[in-house]
């Protein structure tokens, strides 16, 4: 017999579901359909049209101007994201104040919101007679600010959920020999918790990052979606598609595609370039 | 630089972990502080470090009144258990990191940094490993590194906290001798937490044994095995033999086994033998009867140099043990289930409360 049956006889005796055959080509078959499939006709169909017609589609002022929004307010909504959602997973993690549970419970409703819902709230919420777009000094409201504004909703969680259990792993330790070793609170905040939770935020933020770029539902209804102004690029896919313009939509759908998919590239390369350096093995 | 503490006392809510702690530890003495778990010793650890506060009591550094200092005045080097390491650093770092983050007019020049490191790196004998990270190296040599990290910052007092606990019992060895030599070397006073009596025993010139935040004793590790003052003491300490009876007149007895004591009043008792401290004899040479149980052996573990026999008393729940060299117990050709008479060289008897 050879060695190499001997391993695999092995590796499927530890195995408590049954049938490794039968589940991988199950999960294979499932993305397939739903992922890879719908994924590379976006390629396919673009590739049709040549990288010169690619590049007229895209290179269209509209299109220039959707992408250009889309990605601009999805950067600083993931920043403000970033920052916060830090914050909010620090409090939860280190502090125990009444009500802790229910809002840890409620950071979750983003996620499970229909966001065409989240969009009229907010529309409603921020319009210049609105509950709070009247306290406001400026329009929220049919502007960037208004897009900024839904992608944060929609993309709070991401951060918050990625890095609190970093922080709770974390332990006081560090902290504490760091005090110990005479640091201030202010250095050991850069030097030791910092670097530790990096990885994670960084994660959170470039999820969140792709998430709001082709965020579409709670948009639409806070934007205005005036040409040229504010109107982002799930939208202009939507409106190439009713106008049968196929090549453009696809056009777009694919940049949208290939940010998400170097994004995604960015953050496991990042992590394995960390976990390399000083995971605990 | 000396260490005081007088009638240290904390409470976390109804529980008192610290009971009115009183001692001196001398410049250059190397402490342990002994007790099982749970016992305050960690919490008496921390306070000294700064990193929780008492309730009551003075903590005097060198007579300098540092009750309520900040951690950063104590200059106190702290050693933890599960290392704490930066693990996102080299080791260089890590050990730099107390010099790195002084302000800017105390901060050592990026070359006596450098030098710094590198004489600690051969001070805890791992040169070869600046460059990497905490997580490429062994337990050991974590801990190692977190020492020098300690130095670094050329500590008052050196506080230790169950420093080997995590090790694997052959490092731990390895490691104890080596902070020993370490000591004599930097002759830092140095106060090492720890439950385990063998290492105390071996590390420390001082052994102080606490129990439920209350210090029993306080000696060096021969006074405190030769005479422990208390029952406690007694069984915390090494293994000993426990043979129930009463005392009247003077005198301790469970049937025929008798030993005077000071005690004059009525009450029950306990005798505690070594197990190092029993005689074993046949019934022609008996010396004292009185210092004499009857017993039968139930289990011989022949282990190494000593000889470990476990007997059984005439009550059928005296469980004994005793320990022979292997030349008397080859001289004696003792074998399972054979009657014998232990004659106890040494025994001290506490009052039961």
């Amino acid at each position: 017999m050879s060695v190499q049956s001997v391993k695999r006889n092995k590796a499927r005796d530890r195995q408590i579901i049954p049938g490794f055959g039968l589940s991988l080509g199950l999960s294979l078959s499932y993305l397939a359909l739903l992922v890879l499939i719908p994924l590379s006709m976006i390629f396919i169909y673009t590739s049709s049209l040549g990288w010169g017609g690619f590049v007229r589609e895209i290179s269209q002022p509209i299109v220039v101007s959707a992408l250009r929004l889309s990605f601009t307010t999805a950067l600083i909504a993931s920043l403000i994201n970033l920052v916060f959602g830090v914050l909010t997973a620090w409090v939860l993690v280190r502090y125990t104040f009444p009500g802790r549970k229910l809002l840890d419970g409620l950071l979750d409703l983003p996620f499970a919101l229909p966001t065409s819902v989240a969009g009229i709230t907010l529309a409603t919420l921020y319009a210049t007679n609105g509950w709070v777009g009247r306290l406001l000094p400026f329009k929220v409201s049919y502007t960037e600010v208004g897009i900024i504004v839904a992608l944060i909703l929609i993309g709070m969680p991401f951060v918050v959920r990625i890095v609190e259990p970093v922080l709770q792993n974390l332990g006081k330790e560090n902290e504490e020999a760091s005090a110990i070793l005479g640091a201030s609170r202010f250095q050991t905040l850069v030097h030791v918790i910092f670097p530790k939770i990096r990885p994670a935020a960084f994660s959170g933020f470039a999820l969140a990052f792709s998430r709001a770029l082709g965020e579409y539902g709670s948009v639409v209804f806070i934007a205005g979606n005036m040409p040229f102004k504010t109107e982002i690029a799930p939208l202009v896919i939507m409106q190439k598609l009713e106008a049968f313009d196929y090549d453009g939509a696809t056009s777009i759908a694919l940049v949208l595609l290939v940010a998400s998919f170097l994004i995604l590239f960015l953050i496991n390369f990042s992590q394995w370039l960390a976990k390399r350096k000083f995971a605990d093995q | 630089m000396s260490i005081e503490l007088r009638h240290i006392s904390k409470s976390y809510g109804p529980y008192q972990i610290l009971k009115d702690i009183n001692l001196t530890i001398q410049t250059g003495e190397l402490v342990a502080l002994l007790g099982p778990s749970g016992s305050g010793k960690t919490s008496l650890l921390r306070v000294l470090a700064g990193l929780e506060y008492a309730d009551e009591g003075l903590i005097l550094f060198h007579g300098e009144d540092l009750t309520n200092a900040p951690i950063k005045k104590r200059k106190a080097g702290f050693v933890f258990q599960h290392y704490a390491l930066f693990d996102t650093m080299t080791i260089r770092d890590n050990i730099a990191y107390g010099l790195n983050v002084k302000r800017r007019k105390d901060r050592p020049s990026k070359q006596q940094i450098r030098e710094r490191v590198d004489q600690l790196l051969h001070l805890v004998r791992l040169e070869p490993y600046g460059d990497r990270y905490p997580s490429q190296l062994s337990g050991g040599q974590r801990q190692r590194v977190a020492l020098a990290r300690a130095l670094a910052i050329q500590p008052h007092i050196l506080l230790l906290d169950e420093p080997f606990g995590a090790l694997d019992a052959k490092v731990r060895k390895e490691l104890r001798q080596w902070l020993r030599h370490l000591h004599q070397q930097v002759k830092m006073t140095s106060l090492l937490v720890t439950h385990d009596q063998e290492e105390a025993f071996e590390v420390a010139d001082r052994v102080i044994i606490i129990n439920k935040g209350q210090i029993e004793q306080i000696g060096t590790p021969s006074e405190v095995y030769e005479n422990p003052v208390n029952s406690f003491v007694y069984d915390f300490i090494g293994n000993v033999n426990q043979v129930r009876g009463t005392i009247s007149d003077g005198l301790f007895t469970n049937g025929s086994f008798r030993v005077p004591v000071d005690n004059t009043e009525q009450a029950d008792g306990v005798a505690f033998i070594r197990p190092d401290q029993f005689a074993i004899r046949t019934p022609d040479d008996i010396q004292e009867a009185g210092r004499t149980l009857a017993a039968t052996v139930t289990h011989i573990h022949p282990s190494g140099s000593i000889i470990k026999l476990e007997l059984i008393g005439q009550d059928e729940d005296q469980n004994l043990e005793v320990e022979v060299t292997r030349r008397e117990f080859d001289a004696l050709a003792l074998s399972k289930n054979q009657q014998v008479f232990l004659e106890a060289r040494k025994v001290k008897v506490f009052t039961v409360n």
